[in-house]
């Protein structure tokens, strides 16, 4: 980023956060670091709306920030941002709204993919041997007041993903009325239903060997446990969890020096962390100490970066795709196909690199639909596209992956004159481009046999012509050639033809 | 195989119209059909004019076999069983054929009896349709033969073969283009004299025609009725049948091919196959048939999974073939079974305490029982919206025993089994009746007190007795452990059969 002051503010479901750091030569040092306890959340997991009470409290604690901002002239400089307190609460828009009115801030809601996303590249960039962990395995959770935002990767893949409502704050609130003396095995009980939630996702048998930890609860650990190194001990966190499973919050919050807020939510963070190391099968767990509006600041100034991404991407859409049961081999032929088409179609295509990553998650998810009936295999495969939620992969991007994989087979001209009309001319036109070569890629293996090897393309006068070598005669290749490429010609204003040729038979 | 892993078989089914190929994965105690692949033979055409393969049918024989040998291995397939039908056993060169098939090709073709054929067609029969308490028979007409099987309460009581295959019967009576009314009327009554031995009476209430020809019936009536689901199984009524009837008998093959989802290749075939379903309806008096898609190689799917020493669940339960599938399709999506079976079975107890004051009956207990059974398996594509997911699964899986408009109501029950209630956006949900809707919404109401009563998901609460008095409802729960997860979770899942019954349920 250039040189000067950015801020970044979260609003989380127990406290407002705000961190200013100054950018100097690509060098970042803080500046000054902000945090208001406030219980936003309490309302949001209880009723479900911030009650208007709140809403001005928030407000106030907020035009403080807003002064902060003007007293270090940061103007546009900043981003302020909402987790799950203001994300669940059904009037988060008027709360957004009174906010920008009343301060001037303009909120944004995180969605938890993007939040874990976040955390992780902060995570990445702040601990040394990171690259070793996430080829050996590791489960980075981040346990903050409303949510258990996780994280799980092996073998540079992203094996899972996803916020589930187990926050500390939210776990208080749902127990509240359960006797003291009982309530930490409730806590026991909803944290191991996490963790099998978690489980039932992956795949069975997945191994880890690390456990990261960030998010707002592991400062209170960190304030009572006080370690050196950037990792606590599970002997250390079970002893603590023992002396207060059964103890009333005030002789908490007496006995281990820690305010009142910290102390109620001591107990389901602590069951949390246990759980969460059982299930590692760990019994250290490293964390950083870097605070959320600190990584945001780090994160949206462009200070760090996540190495590696598209080959991740890649890794796990080819783990996903085994777990709907794709046709490897075939899989892997269209992606050659497609991503050599690409390559030699570039004078006439004029796509980028991100459109290139496009064509080939397609290439590699287009038949997983059969996974759910070979019947309408492209609506499935569709369906499933749009449920992937790989961390940093904007929505964008899987959407037009899922398009798509709709119109890789089937009458390709019904979807644009009727599904896909109202779309702006220029993302139609996209969309045209890649489903012409997906379609051509997927039927020059349209046999599943691997008839057609390698091939050459020319671009000549008023034509285009695929020069294939083949182990046989592809029939089917060219029956589906034919039906397939029809809308190339319409898309590119050239037609596009198959020549064969047989190396042996 | 164990637990767990997979693995694929291929099995082949040449008849005297078609050959088709289906590859399997088998998993555990279910399997899913990956590929199905046909390619029109009609080796009757030559085995109902000279009476024997002549050397090109052979080369097409070996040529399409070689093919699918390659398409089943490049599906991991190491084995692939074929069986042969009716034209193989009358060839005069059968012999010679399955020689050189088996030199050209490495594959071993099996010629099945005509009574075999039958036992396949129920074993098909039998995986898709609720038989018992059932008095039904399965005709699956093929181009040669046409195999008569009887199925009582589930049980296969008698099978014939009868040389009624369709192409048969055409080159035999259909002759001119179109047929004579001279012609057709000959046909039937050669179909009535061979079907008299038979006895097929009035006591049979179900009748299920398979084959390409009567599965394409259904396909054209689909069409014509601009249907959007498709489905393994279909229904056509007897007057559609009537009428597809007259029509063809009046149309030229030109003429015919018009018709929209009518397979070119089945044009002068579909008749024979549609006159002599007619004619069953006929005898038993039933209002129309089922069809079954992928009759005969079903059949042999599951009878080649079987010879793997794996019975699949539907065949040790012949008392609930629909039950059997909610499990496999549960299976298929790796489902928590405990858990479904207890939340089931805790439904179960709550369904029948409340059924009274919440004025459900009949087939209800059976929607609620696929959603308690299904309610997760969305889980296997993502937790994050899963609820959606299960929907999406449920609603694209082939249940049975269900129509159409009931799979829709358990993919809803089972949507709603969280805390989101419908909204006006959820058009699955609007497009149901006011009546379907509110039994829809009662039945998620039964379902998320069952499933918060197993929250910890240990089956704690074993039994449960419901007392319903005119100001409050009293759940009695007996349990042996802890239930305060349970206590908690039924607490916040209240609210939606509180306001239902118009009055509040106590959880003791």
């Amino acid at each position: 980023m250039k040189n000067g002051v950015f801020a970044a503010i979260n609003i989380g479901a127990s406290a407002f956060r705000m961190h200013i750091s100054e950018y100097v030569n690509g060098k970042e040092h803080t500046l000054e670091y902000l945090i208001k306890p406030f219980r936003l959340g309490k309302d949001t997991f209880t009723k479900g709306y911030i009650a208007l009470e709140n809403v001005y409290l928030a407000t106030e604690i907020l035009r403080k920030f807003s002064q902060k901002l003007d007293e270090y002239k940061v103007k546009k400089n900043y981003k302020a941002v909402c987790t799950s307190g203001v994300r669940e609460a059904v009037n988060r828009a008027f709360f957004i709204d009174y906010i920008r009115q009343e301060t001037g801030i303009e909120l944004e809601i995180v969605e938890p993919a993007d939040e874990i996303y976040i955390k992780y590249v902060g995570v990445k960039n702040d601990i040394a041997d990171f690259g070793r962990c996430e080829k050996e395995g590791v489960l980075i959770a981040n346990i903050s007041s409303g949510n258990v935002a996780l994280a799980v990767l092996k073998d540079d893949q992203n094996i899972y993903s996803g916020a589930l409502p187990y926050g500390s704050l939210r776990l208080r609130r749902i127990f509240s009325d359960i006797p003291r003396i009982s309530r930490y095995k409730a806590y026991e009980q909803y944290v191991m239903k996490m963790c099998y939630s978690m489980e039932n996702s992956m795949e069975k048998d997945i191994k880890l060997k690390h456990f990261v930890s960030a998010g707002s609860s592991l400062n209170i650990l960190l304030s009572i446990l006080k370690p050196i190194k950037n990792e606590l001990k599970k002997s250390e966190i079970e002893d603590l969890y023992e002396i207060v499973k059964q103890m009333p919050r005030d002789s908490i919050m007496t006995k281990l020096n820690i305010r009142k807020e910290e102390a109620s939510v001591l107990l389901p963070t602590l069951v949390t962390y246990l759980k969460l190391m059982e299930f590692v099968d760990t019994d250290v767990v490293r964390f950083t100490r870097q605070t959320f509006p600190h990584t945001l600041s780090l994160y949206y100034s462009g200070s760090i970066r996540d190495r590696g991404f598209a080959h991740r991407v890649r890794n796990t859409i080819y783990g996903m795709g085994k777990r709907f049961n794709m046709d490897e081999e075939h899989a892997r032929n269209t992606v050659n196909f497609s991503m050599k088409l690409f390559e030699k179609l570039r004078p006439i295509h004029s796509m980028k690199r991100r459109e290139r990553m496009m064509l080939e998650a397609a290439a590699i998810m287009c038949d997983v639909g059969y996974y759910i009936g070979s019947r309408d295999h492209n609506y499935h495969s569709y369906y499933l596209i749009q449920s992937i939620e790989i961390p940093g992969l904007e929505r964008e991007f899987v959407k037009t992956v899922s398009y798509l994989a709709l119109m890789h087979n089937g009458d390709v001209d019904s979807w644009f004159e009727n599904k896909y009309s109202y779309f702006p001319l220029d993302r139609q036109l996209l969309l045209k481009k890649l489903v012409s070569i997906l379609r051509i890629a997927d039927a020059m293996d349209a046999s599943h046999l691997n008839l057609i090897t390698d091939f050459d393309v020319d671009i000549l006068q008023g034509k285009i012509v695929i020069r294939a070598k083949c182990k046989k005669t592809p029939f089917l290749e060219k029956m589906a050639f034919d039906e397939k490429g029809k809308i190339f010609k319409d898309t590119f204003g050239i037609p596009i033809e198959l020549d064969t040729r047989i190396l042996y038979d | 195989m164990s637990s767990g892993e997979s693995v694929n078989v291929a099995v082949v089914d040449i008849g005297s119209n078609s050959l088709r190929l289906q590859i399997s994965e088998v998993k555990d105690k279910s399997y899913k059909i990956l590929d199905d692949y046909k390619e029109m033979l009609r080796l009757g055409d030559s085995i109902y004019t000279v009476g024997y393969f002549t050397p090109e049918v052979i080369n097409r024989i070996v040529e399409t076999l070689t093919g699918v040998k390659k398409l089943a291995e490049s599906r991991g397939c190491k084995n692939i069983r074929a069986i042969a039908t009716a034209a193989f056993r009358e060839a005069d060169n059968m012999g010679e054929a399955l020689i050189r098939i088996e030199d050209a090709c490495g594959i071993k073709v099996e010629v099945i009896s005509g009574e075999e054929e039958a036992r396949l067609t129920y074993l098909a029969a039998t995986a898709n349709f609720e038989l018992a308490g059932r008095k039904a028979v399965v005709v699956d007409i093929g181009g040669g033969s046409t195999e008569y099987t009887i199925i009582t309460d589930g049980k296969l009581e008698r099978s014939e073969s009868l040389p009624l295959g369709c192409n048969r019967l055409m080159r035999e009576f259909l002759k001119k283009d179109p047929p004579t009314s001279g012609q057709i009327l000959e046909m039937k009554e050669h179909i009535k004299s061979a079907q008299a031995p038979l006895g097929l009476g009035r006591d049979i209430n179900m009748v299920i025609c398979t084959g390409g020809s009567m599965n394409n019936v259904a396909v054209v009536k689909h069409f014509k009725d601009k249907a959007v689901r498709d489905s393994n199984v279909k229904y056509v009524e007897r007057s559609f049948l009537k009428k597809f009837i007259k029509d063809f008998s009046q149309k030229s093959y030109n003429q015919r091919i018009k018709t929209e989802g009518l397979e070119e290749n089945r044009g002068d075939l579909i008749l024979p196959a549609a006159i002599q379903s007619d004619l069953v309806l006929n005898e038993t008096g039933v209002s129309g048939f089922y069809t079954l898609s992928g009759g005969l190689r079903s059949g042999l799917t599951i009878d080649t999974i079987n010879k793997m020493g794996i019975e699949l669940p539907f065949q040790n339960n012949t008392e609930s073939i629909r039950y059997a599938r909610l499990l496999e399709i549960g299976n298929k999506f790796d489902f928590d079974e405990a858990s479904a079976l207890h939340v089931q079975s805790l439904a179960k107890m709550l369904y029948d305490g409340l059924k009274e004051s919440m004025d459900l009956q009949g087939r209800d207990w059976l929607l609620l029982e696929g959603a308690a059974i299904l309610r997760d398996v969305g889980k296997h594509i993502a937790y994050s919206k899963h609820h959606k997911h299960t929907y999406y699964l449920i609603k694209h899986s082939e249940l049975v025993g269900y129509s159409a408009k009931e799979i829709e109501m358990i993919a809803n029950i089972a949507r709603y089994h969280r805390k989101s209630p419908p909204k006006s956006s959820h058009e699955d949900f609007n497009l149901m009746t006011t009546a379907d809707q509110t039994k829809v919404l009662k039945l998620a109401a039964i379902l998320r007190i069952a499933i918060a009563m197993d929250r910890s998901h240990k089956g704690q609460i074993k039994s449960l007795e419901v007392k319903v008095k005119p100001d409050v409802v009293i759940i009695s729960a007996k349990s042996k452990g802890d239930i305060s997860m349970e206590i908690r979770d039924f607490e916040l899942k209240k609210e939606l059969i509180n306001k239902i019954l118009k009055r509040p349920v106590i959880l003791t």
